[in-house]
């Protein structure tokens, strides 16, 4: 009897074992996932960044697409919240290497990062969303009465596809004289920055002023400066800035008033500030911020001379920057040659001077080539001797060549190597046309620097 | 019932004729189906204390003098029907009732305490709202802790707004009530359901043989293997409440004649979710127990327990969550492969052995040792999702990534938080409309999302942003113990104990998954350096552990916290019963001495050397207790019973460290909890009515309790600085329990039994206890105002305070029953915030007093929120047949028959805790984004088990 009821027990035991009726244990396999769900649409369906843009610029108000099929702007991810730098936006840029345009999305998600990484190529639909500008920068979201919104949480995956393609992005390098619209929002590189003196020894954002963003300036060896932003909701806030020179990855935008450019980095990392030498003090260093606009040019050290005719160069100020200008247009001369020279420079104090300006030009004229710039080591620096001395002409990027249908936009000469001259140097920016016979491009010309490299 | 009668008269002509010089009342129980002798069942001469048990042939005498004139015998033994019996006892004459019966209780009533009750212990969230004393009183053939135990507990009532705390829960005299808060881990035995039959329930603080006892009741399991009847269970059980499914089978071989026994089970309980969606079930349980009668003077016992049980949990929320998804939902899991995954589980294991040693040194005085060891693990699962790298500049380091709550039911993903704004606009409508749409459409965690964003990391290079932590107790305890009783003399009873406990606990984080990631980086992604004056500087701030910086850990590594607690309790207890014919009466007191002390293994980084590493001051405390009661028998049908005590009782470990997870900081005026209680009852019995009436008060001073919370609304701080993480401490808490209970039963037919049962009780704070905040984003501990919040005469939280329960049983002699009970709850309040109630809510982020405060609008904020009241009705009845030597049977219940939506109990958040700021929050047109989360009743359950006994 009791051997049988035994039995019974073991067979229970066992039917406890099979009949173990299962439970999902906690033993899930990793999915793979990292580009999982990921789409390509066909061309016809594809919209240029610069196309969005161009329908914001062309009406200059909001523009909702209403599009009867699908349409896709595709970009590559150059932001990343990884930091939490970035909050609720995808800056996407039109190339992975020389954009030509780059935009901001809105979109009600956090984090961005671990869903549109850096460097992904993404498709945005477009239909039912607007792009307008917003804090000085055009972006694209949802529209909100006048404004612009994010695209709701519940709506990004109908918004917003994953590419199969991760791209590796390469900043753009560009000088800070350089910046204009057409960069916002571009994923970019200045180099030979570093933080100004005062800066030096505050943290990123999280000194007792810092509202919102950190705003420190950074200062190229050449004089040009701009704001580094750093949301005071990032996770480096409080690391101090690094000191040392070297270069900045970030993108450019514009500050939240829209008042001036600023850069965001993705991470401090972006910062190499290798060299521990500061900029050597500049054999020349003009920014030309000090000017008064639409006067004659008459900064101290610098010779203005009429060659030709009596148009001499003027100073110009736009949107707070100082310039120099000359144009033969309203002369009503026939012949107008006008020299601009530099302060005198020792160039035998230091090795390896190099020479940089920017140029910019507008009403060009076909084969109208207004500019040349020389450099003389007999001048002896007054005005009656100028055609006495030997000028040598130097060979640099004029914005003409760089675009000539493009107006207003500075264009860096290049480095220019005066490392083989020596003596007392001068810089000569001489302007050659004519009213009367239609060669009066206007040409402008900025931060004339020469520094040991 | 006519062999009952048969056996009435038989008593009364055995009474008649047997004549002796002695007046003596003995006879013999055997089992009604079997007429096998029943050893061990308890003969009371009703109306008086004299008792005595069957012998291993059934057969009993009662050895002290027995009352003249009519009596009334009670014959009870656990798992059998209880039966009453009339007698006449004549000066010197020998009453024999041979041959009574019992019948086995196949109603399997007890199986249901362990599924309505336990079950939601082990889903709770250790918030002390969902705790339940009622598992303690399934043994109890009180009425109305009967309906506490079986109709009231679904919805937290708890009887005299006692914790389960206050609940001493033993397994054969060893206590099991964990020292880290003070509550029977259910858990440590569940499934164990037939095995569990003996138990010894002492109501309140009525004398036990075993130990001092508490508020609430001592419950000892006795799983001594020789104590199981002989024979095997197999039996299979359907439910949707917790589980979906369990298979049990035991077998017990009685004493063999050799002196071993012997008693095993197994049971399986599991189901992939219950009631609420996502609660897997998932319980393996194994008992063995073997014992040898070595004479007739020594036994020894081992019993051995392996109860393994993991649970998915669910969680209390808001008012707009529950509109959306309903009293299901649960927001905790979501799917992955087509499969339920629950990121919160709960896996325990905490497996028993324990040796008993039972010395009968002579009749009168028995000596019971035991030594029990536990060890094992308890593990509680979340999702960690502050995954960082390290970013180092200049030397100096900064830690990317983290990433936003995933939960799906996170504020932010919420309609209310769309139309937050007074005005709100077309595209808030649109955003609301569409959130509402998604969370009523999905709602469910996205693992997908978490493990998409741990693959992009990882082709960066980076470490998981996400991962699953394991919060992991892993105690070791061992205890011994002697328990004595003996009789003094005929009238004088003593107990006495001695204990020990000690108890290493390790407290740990483990790093369970890293779904899909290559490690994770060990600091705190959200530390912040608050001290301007430091200069630690952030990265050796946001370490856990600054003996290894900037660790990255694996699956398997502990992380984020580790420490030891060493808890050592010793206690001693005493007491003596006194019986006479008017009166009954006990004195019993203990004494114990505890000590606490925390042993830091990581050096945390926002309390850098000894706040953090090493060992913690020592606590120590001395407790005492005193008890008294007596039993007046104006007559055997009419008693008075009064029980009243006066003891002190150590803090929990809980409630002793103010945040064990970071430093060795001990709570500030932290000290014993002061208990007084008194209880009277009057006590009718008689062949028809049975019914209790008790009036009972008690009173808690120097209580502590300790709550975590993130709250954006901290005053004083200055702009932009009320954001913390902080751990709310309490200490000074009075509070007052009084109230009445009533449980009356009447046996109107043979068949037919009405029963009711009532509480109305009020349980209030009965001062302003004191109040602090500490935490890792501010210096010190941080006061508001007088340091007290305004929580008297408010009510503790802690379901109904009132309930009601009308029922009937019918009980065919053709073995099959049904009944039926109705409940009604009334009373239930929600758990007050502290925060909102201290100074803190008069004033602004300056530390200026509030502009614009208008008493009477600050009164209606802070009402306490009283719940709807509610009417639950419970169905009950099943059936046995016999087939040759196996009984079969099966019951049922239907819990909730008419689906009540109602509420068990809620919590205001802290979250938002200023006037300004509540006040905004509960104007909002389109409802709270911070409202009060609430746990919801189960809708309309039932509970089906089949068995086969042999």
């Amino acid at each position: 009897m009791k051997t049988i009821k035994f039995n019974k027990f073991l067979l229970l035991a066992l039917s406890l074992v099979v009949l173990n009726a299962c439970v999902q244990d906690d033993d899930f396999d990793t999915p793979d996932l990292i580009n999982a769900n990921v789409v390509d649409f066909p061309d016809e369906q594809i919209m240029s960044i610069s196309s969005i843009l161009g329908s914001y610029y062309q009406e200059g108000t909001p523009v909702t697409f209403e599009f009867n099929t699908p349409r896709y702007m595709e970009g590559y991810v150059v932001s990343s919240d990884e930091g939490g730098n970035f909050y609720k936006q995808i800056v996407l840029q039109d190339a992975p290497e020389n954009p030509t345009a780059a935009i901001v999305v809105q979109i009600d998600i956090n984090p961005v990062f671990t869903r549109f990484e850096f460097g992904r190529k993404i498709f945005i639909k477009v239909n039912n969303l607007t792009v307008a500008e917003d804090n000085g920068v055009v972006q694209l979201g949802r529209l909100d009465g006048e404004d612009l919104n994010r695209i709701p949480s519940s709506l990004v995956n109908d918004h917003v596809f994953r590419s199969e393609e991760i791209a590796t992005i390469v900043p753009k390098e560009v000088s800070i004289g350089q910046f204009s619209e057409a960069l916002e929002s571009q994923y970019i590189r200045l180099t030979n920055v570093q933080f100004r003196d005062d800066q030096i020894g505050m943290t990123f954002a999280s000194e007792s002023g810092d509202d919102f963003d950190g705003e420190r300036v950074l200062e190229s060896c050449v004089g040009s400066s701009v704001i580094l932003s750093t949301s005071t909701f990032s996770d480096f806030k409080a690391l101090p800035l690094p000191d040392n020179r070297g270069y900045v990855d970030g993108i450019l935008t514009r500050d939240f008033f829209d008042d001036f450019y600023t850069i965001y980095l993705n991470s401090p990392e972006d910062i190499n500030f290798d060299n521990p030498d500061p900029c050597p003090e500049p054999l020349l260093a003009s920014n030309f911020n000090d000017a008064t606009d639409n006067t004659t040019f008459n900064f101290e050290g610098w010779l203005n001379i009429a060659q030709e005719g009596s148009e001499l160069w003027t100073e110009q100020v736009y949107q707070g920057n100082g310039y120099a200008e000359f144009t033969a247009f309203g002369t009503n001369e026939s012949s107008n040659i006008g020299w601009l020279i530099s302060p005198p420079m020792d160039l035998d104090a230091e090795d390896g001077e190099v020479l940089t300006f920017q140029t910019e030009h507008a009403y060009p004229d076909s084969g109208h080539d207004a500019l040349k710039v020389y450099i003389s080591t007999d001048f002896d620096g007054t005005a009656a001797n100028v055609l006495n001395a030997t000028w040598e002409e130097l060979d640099f990027t004029s914005s003409l060549e760089v675009d000539f249908e493009e107006w207003f936009t500075w264009a860096d000469s290049g480095a220019i190597d005066l490392s083989s001259y020596s003596g007392t140097g001068y810089i000569a920016f001489v302007y050659t046309g004519s009213d009367n016979s239609n060669l009066n491009t206007t040409i402008h010309v900025d931060n004339v620097f020469v520094v040991v490299q | 019932m006519k062999k009952s009668l048969l056996i009435f008269l038989f008593g009364i002509f055995s009474a008649f004729t047997v004549f002796a010089q002695e007046t003596i009342v003995k006879g013999s129980v055997l089992d009604g189906t079997t007429g096998e002798p029943i050893p061990n069942v308890t003969i009371t001469i009703e109306g008086t204390t004299i008792s005595t048990t069957t012998d291993a042939n059934g057969e009993f005498q009662f050895e002290t003098i027995v009352p003249l004139g009519e009596q009334v015998l009670k014959i009870e033994k656990t798992d059998y029907v209880t039966k009453r019996y009339p007698i006449v006892v004549n000066e010197g004459q020998t009453v024999d009732i041979s041959g009574m019966t019992l019948d086995y209780d196949s109603s399997d009533k007890k199986d249901l305490f362990i599924i309505s009750i336990s079950d939601d212990n082990l889903n709770s969230e250790d918030d002390g709202l969902t705790d339940n004393v009622s598992g303690l009183l399934q043994s109890s053939r009180d009425v109305f802790l009967s309906a506490a135990a079986y109709d009231f507990s679904a919805t937290f009532f708890r009887p005299r707004g006692l914790d389960n705390a206050n609940g001493k829960v033993l397994i054969n005299g060893v206590e099991m009530n964990k020292q880290f808060n003070g509550r029977p881990q259910w858990a440590n035995w569940g499934g164990l359901n037939d095995v569990q039959r003996n138990q010894v329930f002492a109501m309140g603080m009525s004398p036990n043989d075993y130990t001092f006892g508490d508020l609430a009741g001592t419950n000892n399991i006795i799983m001594r293997a020789s104590k199981y009847r002989k024979g095997g269970r197999v039996s299979y059980a359907s439910a949707n409440r917790s589980y979906t499914g369990r298979i049990m089978g035991s077998y017990s071989s009685g004493l063999l004649e050799d002196g071993w026994s012997f008693s095993v089970l197994a049971s399986r309980r599991y189901g992939d979710e219950g009631f609420v969606d996502g609660t897997l079930y998932d319980s393996n349980s194994f008992f063995a127990a073997v014992e040898k009668q070595i004479n007739d003077k020594h036994s020894i016992n081992f019993t051995s327990i392996y109860a393994q049980n993991r649970r998915g949990r669910s969680t209390a929320i808001t008012e707009e969550v529950y509109r959306l998804k309903g009293n299901q939902y649960n927001p905790f899991w979501g799917e992955q492969d087509g499969e339920i995954r629950n990121s919160r589980t709960r896996d325990i294991v905490e497996p028993i052995l324990m040796l008993n040693h039972y010395w009968d040194i002579s009749s009168k005085t028995s000596l019971n040792t035991n030594v029990a060891y536990q060890f094992g693990k308890i593990g509680n699962t979340r999702i960690d999702n502050g995954g960082t790298r390290q970013v180092t500049i200049d030397g100096q380091t900064a830690y990317l990534g983290g990433a936003r709550n995933p939960d799906p039911a996170y504020y932010q993903n919420l309609p209310s938080y769309h139309l937050r704004f007074d005005n709100p606009t077309a595209y808030n409508y649109e955003q609301a409309y569409l959130a509402e749409q998604a969370f009523r459409n999905d709602g469910q965690l996205d693992w997908d999302a978490l493990y998409l964003g741990n693959a992009i990391v990882r082709a960066q290079g980076g470490n998981s942003i996400y991962a699953i932590q394991e919060d992991r107790i892993d105690d070791k305890q061992l205890t011994v113990n002697t328990i004595l009783d003996t009789e003094i003399s005929d009238r004088i009873r003593l107990n006495a104990s001695l204990n020990y406990r000690s108890l290493k606990s390790e407290n740990f984080a483990e790093l369970k998954d890293l779904l899909g990631g290559t490690g994770f980086l060990d600091v705190d992604f959200f530390a912040e350096e608050t001290d301007p004056d430091s200069t630690i500087g952030l990265e050796a701030i946001a370490q856990s552990d600054r003996n290894n910086p900037n660790r990255i850990v694996q699956e398997g590594d502990r992380y984020k916290y580790n420490y030891e607690i060493d808890a050592d309790v010793i206690s001693g207890f005493a007491q003596a019963q006194f019986k006479y014919n008017k009166v009954d009466f006990y004195l019993g007191a203990n004494l114990s001495q505890t000590t606490y002390q925390r042993n830091g293994l990581y050096e945390n980084g926002n309390f850098p050397g000894a706040q953090s590493f090493g060992k913690s001051e020592k606590l120590d405390f001395s407790n005492y207790g005193v008890k008294a009661g007596a039993t007046l028998k104006i007559t055997g049908r009419h008693l008075v019973d009064v029980n009243a005590s006066y003891f002190t009782k150590a803090p929990s470990i809980r409630n002793s460290f103010s945040n064990a997870r970071q430093n060795n900081n001990i709570v500030t005026g932290l000290e014993s909890e002061e208990i007084q209680s008194v209880d009277v009852s009057y006590i009718f019995r008689s062949p028809i009515v049975k019914a209790r009436v008790t009036g009972f008060y008690s009173g808690f001073q120097n209580g502590s309790d300790i709550g975590f919370y993130f709250t954006e609304d901290l005053a004083g701080l200055g702009l932009d600085t009320g954001d913390a993480f902080v751990q709310e401490i309490m200490t000074n808490i009075e509070r007052r329990h009084i109230g009445a209970e009533l449980g009356i039963e009447a046996q109107v037919t043979p068949t037919i039994k009405l029963k009711g049962a009532a509480s109305f009780g009020q349980y209030t704070y009965a001062n302003n206890p004191n109040l602090y905040l500490t935490s890792d984003d501010f210096q010190g501990e941080l006061r508001f105002g007088d340091g007290t919040t305004n929580l008297k005469d408010l009510h503790i939280a802690g379901g109904p305070e009132r309930a009601f329960q009308l029922g009937f049983e019918y009980r065919d002699p053709d073995y099959w029953f049904v009944g039926a009970t109705s409940n009604f709850f009334s009373n239930a309040y929600v758990d007050a915030s502290g925060l909102r109630r201290s100074a803190n809510f008069t004033t602004s982020f300056d530390g200026q007093p509030i502009t614009d405060f208008d008493p009477d609008v600050a009164r209606e904020l802070l009402k306490q929120e009283q719940f709807d009241d509610y009417m639950l009705v419970n169905l009950i009845g099943g059936k046995s047949w016999k087939i040759n030597d196996y009984f079969v049977g099966f019951f049922a219940t239907i819990n909730n028959v008419f689906n009540e939506d109602y509420r068990t109990g809620g919590f205001e958040q802290s979250r938002l805790a200023t006037y300004d700021r509540v006040l905004e929050d509960k104007s909002r047109d389109n409802g709270e984004v911070f409202g009060s989360r609430y746990f919801f009743g189960y809708g309309t359950t039932y509970y089906l088990n089949v068995y086969l006994r042999f």
